[in-house]
Protein backbone atom coordinates (compact mmCIF):
# COMPACT_ATOMS: atom_id res chain seq x y z
CA UNK A 1 0.00 0.00 0.00
CA UNK A 2 1.50 3.35 -1.00
CA UNK A 3 1.19 5.91 1.41
CA UNK A 4 -0.30 8.99 0.88
CA UNK A 5 0.75 12.06 2.14
CA UNK A 6 -1.48 15.53 1.96
CA UNK A 7 1.02 18.53 1.72
CA UNK A 8 -0.56 21.77 3.57
CA UNK A 9 0.55 25.73 3.55
CA UNK A 10 1.26 26.40 7.29
CA UNK A 11 -1.41 28.88 7.77
CA UNK A 12 -1.62 32.46 8.68
CA UNK A 13 -3.35 32.78 11.42
CA UNK A 14 -3.43 32.19 15.26
CA UNK A 15 -6.63 29.68 15.04
CA UNK A 16 -4.63 26.48 15.19
CA UNK A 17 -7.99 25.02 16.26
CA UNK A 18 -9.21 25.23 12.13
CA UNK A 19 -6.02 24.48 11.35
CA UNK A 20 -6.44 21.00 13.23
CA UNK A 21 -9.88 20.37 11.98
CA UNK A 22 -9.25 20.63 8.43
CA UNK A 23 -6.18 18.07 8.90
CA UNK A 24 -8.61 15.85 10.78
CA UNK A 25 -10.87 15.93 7.67
CA UNK A 26 -8.16 14.69 5.69
CA UNK A 27 -9.13 10.97 6.93
CA UNK A 28 -7.68 9.65 3.87
CA UNK A 29 -3.90 11.37 4.75
CA UNK A 30 -1.75 8.50 6.31
CA UNK A 31 0.78 11.41 6.45
CA UNK A 32 0.96 15.41 6.69
CA UNK A 33 3.90 17.69 4.94
CA UNK A 34 3.98 20.75 6.46
CA UNK A 35 5.78 23.47 3.70
CA UNK A 36 6.14 27.24 4.93
CA UNK A 37 6.77 29.67 1.63
CA UNK A 38 7.03 32.34 4.31
CA UNK A 39 5.17 34.22 7.27
CA UNK A 40 2.83 31.51 8.08
CA UNK A 41 3.00 29.66 11.02
CA UNK A 42 6.36 27.69 12.22
CA UNK A 43 6.20 23.82 10.48
CA UNK A 44 7.72 22.58 13.98
CA UNK A 45 4.82 23.89 16.10
CA UNK A 46 2.22 22.65 13.78
CA UNK A 47 3.80 19.73 12.87
CA UNK A 48 4.41 18.89 16.67
CA UNK A 49 0.70 19.76 17.10
CA UNK A 50 -0.08 17.55 14.73
CA UNK A 51 1.48 14.23 15.38
CA UNK A 52 0.26 14.60 19.38
CA UNK A 53 -3.07 15.02 18.10
CA UNK A 54 -3.63 12.83 15.07
CA UNK A 55 -0.18 10.38 15.36
CA UNK A 56 0.12 10.08 11.96
CA UNK A 57 3.38 10.90 9.95
CA UNK A 58 4.71 13.88 9.94
CA UNK A 59 7.08 15.58 6.65
CA UNK A 60 8.34 19.13 7.93
CA UNK A 61 9.67 21.29 4.57
CA UNK A 62 12.73 23.36 5.27
CA UNK A 63 14.11 25.53 2.55
CA UNK A 64 17.25 28.38 2.98
CA UNK A 65 15.05 31.06 1.19
CA UNK A 66 14.56 32.61 4.25
CA UNK A 67 16.71 30.77 6.61
CA UNK A 68 20.36 31.35 7.46
CA UNK A 69 22.73 28.28 7.99
CA UNK A 70 22.25 28.80 12.18
CA UNK A 71 18.48 29.12 11.67
CA UNK A 72 18.65 26.22 9.53
CA UNK A 73 20.70 23.95 12.43
CA UNK A 74 18.24 25.29 15.12
CA UNK A 75 15.16 23.77 13.00
CA UNK A 76 16.94 20.25 12.42
CA UNK A 77 17.90 19.94 16.12
CA UNK A 78 14.55 21.43 17.29
CA UNK A 79 12.46 18.99 15.23
CA UNK A 80 14.46 16.20 16.32
CA UNK A 81 14.22 17.27 19.99
CA UNK A 82 10.12 17.48 19.51
CA UNK A 83 10.36 13.82 18.09
CA UNK A 84 10.01 14.61 14.47
CA UNK A 85 12.18 13.14 12.58
CA UNK A 86 10.81 13.42 9.03
CA UNK A 87 12.67 16.39 6.53
CA UNK A 88 12.00 17.12 3.53
CA UNK A 89 14.40 19.66 2.02
CA UNK A 90 14.18 21.93 -1.03
CA UNK A 91 15.69 25.24 -2.68
CA UNK A 92 11.96 26.81 -1.55
CA UNK A 93 10.30 29.70 -3.33
CA UNK A 94 12.03 32.92 -4.06
CA UNK A 95 10.29 35.36 -2.17
CA UNK A 96 9.19 37.34 -5.18
CA UNK A 97 6.63 34.17 -5.74
CA UNK A 98 5.61 34.21 -2.45
CA UNK A 99 3.50 36.98 0.32
CA UNK A 100 6.54 38.69 0.87
CA UNK A 101 8.27 39.91 -2.29
CA UNK A 102 9.74 42.69 -1.18
CA UNK A 103 12.14 40.58 1.61
CA UNK A 104 15.51 39.74 1.04
CA UNK A 105 16.34 36.09 -0.48
CA UNK A 106 18.46 34.64 1.90
CA UNK A 107 20.25 31.21 0.23
CA UNK A 108 23.21 31.35 2.78
CA UNK A 109 22.85 27.36 1.53
CA UNK A 110 21.82 26.06 -1.69
CA UNK A 111 19.60 22.71 -1.22
CA UNK A 112 22.78 20.23 -1.78
CA UNK A 113 24.87 21.88 0.96
CA UNK A 114 21.68 21.63 2.89
CA UNK A 115 21.03 18.39 2.32
CA UNK A 116 25.32 18.24 3.53
CA UNK A 117 24.23 20.34 6.50
CA UNK A 118 21.59 17.75 7.58
CA UNK A 119 24.15 14.66 7.39
CA UNK A 120 26.45 16.13 9.66
CA UNK A 121 23.28 17.04 12.32
CA UNK A 122 22.37 13.76 12.21
CA UNK A 123 25.68 12.42 12.80
CA UNK A 124 26.08 14.59 15.63
CA UNK A 125 28.05 17.06 14.31
CA UNK A 126 27.59 21.06 14.69
CA UNK A 127 27.96 22.45 11.45
CA UNK A 128 29.74 25.58 12.78
CA UNK A 129 33.17 24.41 14.09
CA UNK A 130 32.66 20.31 13.08
CA UNK A 131 32.78 19.62 16.85
CA UNK A 132 30.54 16.64 18.34
CA UNK A 133 27.47 18.39 19.76
CA UNK A 134 25.49 15.13 20.82
CA UNK A 135 26.66 11.88 20.95
CA UNK A 136 25.33 8.99 19.04
CA UNK A 137 23.65 11.89 16.14
CA UNK A 138 20.25 13.06 16.34
CA UNK A 139 17.25 10.99 14.83
CA UNK A 140 16.43 12.40 11.36
CA UNK A 141 15.52 10.91 8.25
CA UNK A 142 16.17 13.34 5.39
CA UNK A 143 14.37 13.42 1.78
CA UNK A 144 14.78 15.76 -0.72
CA UNK A 145 12.50 17.66 -3.01
CA UNK A 146 13.79 17.23 -6.91
CA UNK A 147 12.68 16.99 -10.81
CA UNK A 148 13.97 14.50 -13.13
CA UNK A 149 12.95 16.35 -16.21
CA UNK A 150 15.92 16.97 -17.89
CA UNK A 151 19.46 15.34 -18.22
CA UNK A 152 20.29 18.10 -15.63
CA UNK A 153 17.92 17.52 -13.22
CA UNK A 154 18.44 13.62 -13.12
CA UNK A 155 22.33 14.84 -12.49
CA UNK A 156 21.06 16.68 -9.56
CA UNK A 157 18.69 13.82 -8.49
CA UNK A 158 21.45 11.50 -8.74
CA UNK A 159 24.00 13.62 -6.93
CA UNK A 160 21.61 14.07 -3.71
CA UNK A 161 21.26 10.11 -3.23
CA UNK A 162 24.78 9.59 -3.56
CA UNK A 163 25.42 12.11 -0.66
CA UNK A 164 23.09 10.07 1.28
CA UNK A 165 19.08 11.55 0.62
CA UNK A 166 16.65 8.69 2.40
CA UNK A 167 13.99 9.40 0.04
CA UNK A 168 12.97 11.65 -2.72
CA UNK A 169 9.51 13.99 -3.20
CA UNK A 170 9.85 13.69 -6.40
CA UNK A 171 7.49 16.35 -9.20
CA UNK A 172 4.99 14.55 -11.21
CA UNK A 173 7.79 14.02 -14.19
CA UNK A 174 6.38 15.82 -17.69
CA UNK A 175 6.90 12.50 -19.11
CA UNK A 176 5.40 9.34 -17.42
CA UNK A 177 6.93 6.88 -19.27
CA UNK A 178 10.34 8.32 -17.60
CA UNK A 179 9.30 7.22 -14.34
CA UNK A 180 9.55 3.31 -15.32
CA UNK A 181 13.06 4.29 -16.46
CA UNK A 182 14.16 6.18 -13.20
CA UNK A 183 17.84 5.22 -12.29
CA UNK A 184 17.64 2.46 -9.92
CA UNK A 185 18.37 4.87 -7.16
CA UNK A 186 16.91 2.77 -4.25
CA UNK A 187 15.33 5.16 -2.39
CA UNK A 188 11.49 5.46 -2.01
CA UNK A 189 10.15 7.98 -4.20
CA UNK A 190 6.86 10.30 -3.31
CA UNK A 191 5.30 11.29 -6.82
CA UNK A 192 4.40 15.19 -5.58
CA UNK A 193 1.74 17.55 -7.23
CA UNK A 194 -0.97 19.54 -6.97
CA UNK A 195 -5.23 19.15 -6.61
CA UNK A 196 -5.38 20.86 -9.74
CA UNK A 197 -2.66 18.56 -11.73
CA UNK A 198 -4.29 15.29 -10.26
CA UNK A 199 -7.48 16.14 -11.78
CA UNK A 200 -5.54 16.44 -15.54
CA UNK A 201 -4.33 13.05 -15.11
CA UNK A 202 -5.84 10.11 -16.96
CA UNK A 203 -6.64 6.36 -15.32
CA UNK A 204 -3.62 5.53 -17.72
CA UNK A 205 -1.44 7.44 -15.58
CA UNK A 206 -2.26 5.88 -12.78
CA UNK A 207 -1.98 2.71 -14.32
CA UNK A 208 1.76 3.71 -14.82
CA UNK A 209 2.43 4.76 -11.41
CA UNK A 210 0.77 1.44 -9.77
CA UNK A 211 3.56 -0.45 -12.17
CA UNK A 212 6.30 1.73 -10.88
CA UNK A 213 8.69 1.63 -7.82
CA UNK A 214 6.59 4.71 -6.24
CA UNK A 215 6.43 4.88 -2.48
CA UNK A 216 3.63 7.27 -2.44
CA UNK A 217 2.09 10.35 -3.47
CA UNK A 218 2.24 13.38 -2.09
CA UNK A 219 -0.78 15.56 -2.95
CA UNK A 220 -0.88 19.15 -2.30
CA UNK A 221 -3.73 20.56 -1.01
CA UNK A 222 -4.72 24.74 -1.06
CA UNK A 223 -5.82 26.54 1.83
CA UNK A 224 -9.83 25.99 2.36
CA UNK A 225 -9.93 23.04 -0.10
CA UNK A 226 -9.33 20.45 2.72
CA UNK A 227 -12.93 18.82 2.08
CA UNK A 228 -12.20 18.35 -1.99
CA UNK A 229 -8.59 16.96 -1.00
CA UNK A 230 -9.85 14.00 1.16
CA UNK A 231 -12.03 13.88 -1.51
CA UNK A 232 -10.05 13.59 -4.14
CA UNK A 233 -7.28 11.18 -1.93
CA UNK A 234 -10.11 8.59 -1.08
CA UNK A 235 -10.86 8.43 -4.35
CA UNK A 236 -7.07 7.94 -6.08
CA UNK A 237 -6.48 5.43 -2.79
CA UNK A 238 -8.68 2.79 -4.90
CA UNK A 239 -5.75 2.90 -7.71
CA UNK A 240 -2.86 2.74 -4.94
CA UNK B 1 31.77 48.59 -15.80
CA UNK B 2 29.70 50.37 -13.15
CA UNK B 3 26.41 50.25 -14.96
CA UNK B 4 24.63 53.34 -14.04
CA UNK B 5 21.17 55.12 -15.17
CA UNK B 6 19.79 58.53 -14.10
CA UNK B 7 18.23 59.73 -11.25
CA UNK B 8 14.61 61.43 -11.79
CA UNK B 9 15.74 65.22 -12.78
CA UNK B 10 12.90 66.24 -10.07
CA UNK B 11 14.59 63.80 -7.26
CA UNK B 12 17.89 65.20 -8.04
CA UNK B 13 16.80 69.21 -8.28
CA UNK B 14 14.76 68.76 -4.88
CA UNK B 15 18.32 67.64 -3.30
CA UNK B 16 20.06 70.58 -4.97
CA UNK B 17 16.88 73.23 -3.91
CA UNK B 18 18.80 74.60 -1.13
CA UNK B 19 22.27 74.97 -2.68
CA UNK B 20 22.39 78.55 -5.01
CA UNK B 21 26.04 77.86 -6.80
CA UNK B 22 26.49 74.14 -8.43
CA UNK B 23 30.26 72.14 -9.83
CA UNK B 24 28.98 69.86 -12.19
CA UNK B 25 31.10 66.65 -12.31
CA UNK B 26 30.92 63.84 -15.17
CA UNK B 27 32.36 60.84 -15.87
CA UNK B 28 34.78 60.19 -18.83
CA UNK B 29 34.58 56.61 -18.20
CA UNK B 30 31.79 54.09 -17.62
CA UNK B 31 28.98 56.99 -17.11
CA UNK B 32 30.39 58.03 -20.30
CA UNK B 33 29.56 54.44 -22.01
CA UNK B 34 26.35 54.68 -20.15
CA UNK B 35 25.60 57.62 -21.61
CA UNK B 36 24.72 59.20 -18.00
CA UNK B 37 27.80 61.15 -17.06
CA UNK B 38 29.49 61.98 -20.10
CA UNK B 39 30.21 65.44 -22.10
CA UNK B 40 26.85 65.47 -23.84
CA UNK B 41 24.87 64.67 -20.50
CA UNK B 42 26.88 67.17 -18.59
CA UNK B 43 26.34 69.92 -21.17
CA UNK B 44 22.75 69.14 -21.04
CA UNK B 45 22.38 69.94 -17.13
CA UNK B 46 24.52 72.96 -17.36
CA UNK B 47 22.90 74.54 -19.96
CA UNK B 48 19.27 73.59 -19.87
CA UNK B 49 18.22 72.15 -16.50
CA UNK B 50 20.51 74.31 -14.69
CA UNK B 51 20.84 76.92 -16.43
CA UNK B 52 22.71 79.92 -14.82
CA UNK B 53 23.61 78.20 -11.74
CA UNK B 54 26.29 76.15 -12.30
CA UNK B 55 29.81 77.93 -11.74
CA UNK B 56 31.85 75.45 -13.43
CA UNK B 57 31.71 71.58 -15.12
CA UNK B 58 34.75 69.35 -16.23
CA UNK B 59 34.15 65.11 -17.12
CA UNK B 60 36.88 63.61 -15.25
CA UNK B 61 38.90 60.29 -16.67
CA UNK B 62 37.44 58.35 -14.09
CA UNK B 63 35.79 59.87 -10.64
CA UNK B 64 36.80 56.92 -8.82
CA UNK B 65 40.17 57.15 -9.30
CA UNK B 66 41.13 59.89 -6.18
CA UNK B 67 45.02 60.55 -8.37
CA UNK B 68 43.27 61.10 -11.79
CA UNK B 69 40.20 63.28 -9.77
CA UNK B 70 42.68 65.34 -7.78
CA UNK B 71 44.76 66.22 -11.36
CA UNK B 72 41.68 67.11 -13.00
CA UNK B 73 40.21 69.64 -10.39
CA UNK B 74 43.14 71.20 -10.51
CA UNK B 75 41.51 73.17 -13.56
CA UNK B 76 38.23 74.36 -11.40
CA UNK B 77 40.12 74.93 -7.81
CA UNK B 78 38.62 78.64 -7.79
CA UNK B 79 34.76 77.37 -8.86
CA UNK B 80 35.15 75.11 -6.51
CA UNK B 81 35.94 76.78 -3.45
CA UNK B 82 32.64 78.91 -4.24
CA UNK B 83 30.70 76.21 -4.90
CA UNK B 84 27.78 75.58 -2.42
CA UNK B 85 27.23 72.21 -3.58
CA UNK B 86 28.88 69.50 -6.54
CA UNK B 87 26.54 67.62 -8.33
CA UNK B 88 28.35 64.43 -9.73
CA UNK B 89 27.20 62.54 -13.05
CA UNK B 90 29.20 59.33 -11.80
CA UNK B 91 28.42 55.96 -10.23
CA UNK B 92 28.60 55.75 -5.80
CA UNK B 93 32.32 55.70 -6.46
CA UNK B 94 32.67 58.58 -8.22
CA UNK B 95 30.56 60.41 -5.50
CA UNK B 96 32.50 59.16 -2.63
CA UNK B 97 36.11 60.34 -4.08
CA UNK B 98 34.79 63.51 -5.13
CA UNK B 99 33.58 64.03 -1.32
CA UNK B 100 36.73 62.51 0.04
CA UNK B 101 38.83 65.20 -2.37
CA UNK B 102 36.71 68.35 -1.94
CA UNK B 103 35.07 68.03 1.33
CA UNK B 104 32.14 69.61 -0.26
CA UNK B 105 28.54 68.08 -0.41
CA UNK B 106 28.56 66.21 -3.58
CA UNK B 107 25.16 65.11 -3.85
CA UNK B 108 24.63 62.16 -6.60
CA UNK B 109 22.73 62.69 -10.03
CA UNK B 110 23.06 58.68 -10.93
CA UNK B 111 22.09 55.63 -9.47
CA UNK B 112 24.88 53.12 -9.45
CA UNK B 113 22.86 49.69 -10.87
CA UNK B 114 25.33 46.97 -11.12
CA UNK B 115 28.72 45.70 -12.41
CA UNK B 116 27.62 44.44 -16.53
CA UNK B 117 29.16 44.24 -19.69
CA UNK B 118 27.62 46.45 -23.02
CA UNK B 119 26.37 44.34 -25.32
CA UNK B 120 25.77 47.60 -27.78
CA UNK B 121 25.13 51.34 -26.69
CA UNK B 122 21.38 51.12 -24.33
CA UNK B 123 21.97 47.20 -23.97
CA UNK B 124 23.52 46.40 -20.62
CA UNK B 125 23.32 43.21 -18.37
CA UNK B 126 24.97 42.34 -14.94
CA UNK B 127 27.33 40.02 -15.24
CA UNK B 128 29.68 39.62 -11.98
CA UNK B 129 28.90 40.29 -8.49
CA UNK B 130 32.38 40.89 -7.48
CA UNK B 131 32.44 38.16 -4.81
CA UNK B 132 35.77 37.55 -4.29
CA UNK B 133 36.59 34.49 -5.58
CA UNK B 134 35.99 33.42 -9.26
CA UNK B 135 34.72 30.16 -10.09
CA UNK B 136 34.12 31.27 -14.20
CA UNK B 137 36.84 28.39 -14.11
CA UNK B 138 34.48 25.89 -13.16
CA UNK B 139 31.09 26.54 -15.27
CA UNK B 140 32.41 27.37 -18.56
CA UNK B 141 33.12 31.07 -17.85
CA UNK B 142 29.14 31.02 -16.99
CA UNK B 143 28.25 33.06 -13.66
CA UNK B 144 25.66 31.39 -11.66
CA UNK B 145 26.11 33.93 -8.30
CA UNK B 146 24.77 36.98 -10.74
CA UNK B 147 23.03 34.84 -13.07
CA UNK B 148 20.53 32.87 -10.83
CA UNK B 149 18.12 34.80 -9.22
CA UNK B 150 18.60 32.82 -5.87
CA UNK B 151 22.35 32.56 -6.53
CA UNK B 152 22.75 28.82 -6.41
CA UNK B 153 26.06 27.37 -6.14
CA UNK B 154 25.35 23.61 -6.87
CA UNK B 155 22.87 23.59 -9.65
CA UNK B 156 19.69 24.38 -10.77
CA UNK B 157 16.43 24.64 -8.42
CA UNK B 158 13.28 22.45 -8.29
CA UNK B 159 11.00 26.02 -10.45
CA UNK B 160 13.53 25.30 -13.39
CA UNK B 161 10.82 24.40 -16.28
CA UNK B 162 12.18 23.57 -19.47
CA UNK B 163 15.30 25.54 -18.57
CA UNK B 164 13.53 28.80 -18.28
CA UNK B 165 14.02 30.36 -14.90
CA UNK B 166 11.28 29.88 -12.21
CA UNK B 167 11.87 32.92 -10.51
CA UNK B 168 12.58 35.84 -13.76
CA UNK B 169 10.12 34.10 -16.67
CA UNK B 170 11.91 36.25 -19.37
CA UNK B 171 15.18 34.55 -18.01
CA UNK B 172 16.81 31.41 -19.42
CA UNK B 173 17.99 29.13 -16.29
CA UNK B 174 21.79 29.80 -15.67
CA UNK B 175 22.22 26.12 -14.68
CA UNK B 176 20.92 25.08 -18.20
CA UNK B 177 23.42 27.20 -19.59
CA UNK B 178 26.45 26.07 -17.69
CA UNK B 179 25.30 22.36 -18.75
CA UNK B 180 25.24 23.55 -22.49
CA UNK B 181 28.42 25.27 -21.94
CA UNK B 182 30.19 21.88 -20.25
CA UNK B 183 28.28 19.89 -22.24
CA UNK B 184 30.00 21.67 -25.72
CA UNK B 185 32.98 21.64 -23.72
CA UNK B 186 33.61 18.26 -23.35
CA UNK B 187 33.50 19.39 -19.49
CA UNK B 188 30.55 17.65 -18.08
CA UNK B 189 32.66 16.19 -15.09
CA UNK B 190 32.84 19.64 -13.51
CA UNK B 191 29.44 19.64 -12.78
CA UNK B 192 29.92 16.58 -9.86
CA UNK B 193 31.84 18.85 -7.62
CA UNK B 194 29.17 20.13 -4.62
CA UNK B 195 31.00 23.34 -4.13
CA UNK B 196 30.91 24.62 0.06
CA UNK B 197 28.76 27.32 1.26
CA UNK B 198 30.76 30.59 1.28
CA UNK B 199 32.44 31.69 3.95
CA UNK B 200 31.23 34.66 4.61
CA UNK B 201 33.52 36.21 7.50
CA UNK B 202 35.91 36.89 4.35
CA UNK B 203 33.59 39.08 3.32
CA UNK B 204 33.25 41.68 6.02
CA UNK B 205 32.12 44.95 4.34
CA UNK B 206 33.91 47.61 3.78
CA UNK B 207 36.70 45.39 1.76
CA UNK B 208 40.12 46.41 1.30
CA UNK B 209 42.94 45.09 -1.34
CA UNK B 210 46.24 46.74 -0.44
CA UNK B 211 49.55 45.72 -1.78
CA UNK B 212 52.35 44.46 0.39
CA UNK B 213 55.65 46.08 -0.67
CA UNK B 214 56.60 44.38 -3.69
CA UNK B 215 53.54 42.54 -3.74
CA UNK B 216 51.88 41.72 -6.99
CA UNK B 217 48.13 43.10 -5.83
CA UNK B 218 47.57 38.84 -5.26
CA UNK B 219 44.79 38.92 -2.15
CA UNK B 220 46.08 38.11 1.36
Amino acid sequence: MRLLIAQLECPITTDIETFLAAAKSLVSAGGFHLYNPGGGLSPLALGSFLQEELGKEIYLHFHPADRNRAALFSDLITASALGLEKVVLSSGQHPVKTRFPQAKPVYDLDLLQLLQMAHRVRAGFDPADESEFIEGGVPLQIGVSAKVDSPLELLRLKQMVDMGADYVFLKWPSQLLDLSRLPEIGKPIYLSLGLEELEKKEEGDWRKVKDSPVAGINLRIPVGQEAKGEEVLRWHSRYL
Amino acid sequence: MMITTQKAKEAVLSSLSSYGKIVLIGCGGCAATCQTGGSEQVKEWEEKILAGRVLASIVCEEPCDERLVRRDLRRIKKELEEADAVLVLACGLGVQTLVDVTGKVCLPGLDSQFYGKAERLGRFFERCQACGSCLLGETGGVCFLTRCPKGLRNGPCEDMIEGKCGVKDDLDCVWKAIYDRLEALGQLEKLNRVRDPEDWSEHLHPQQVIWERGGTGERG
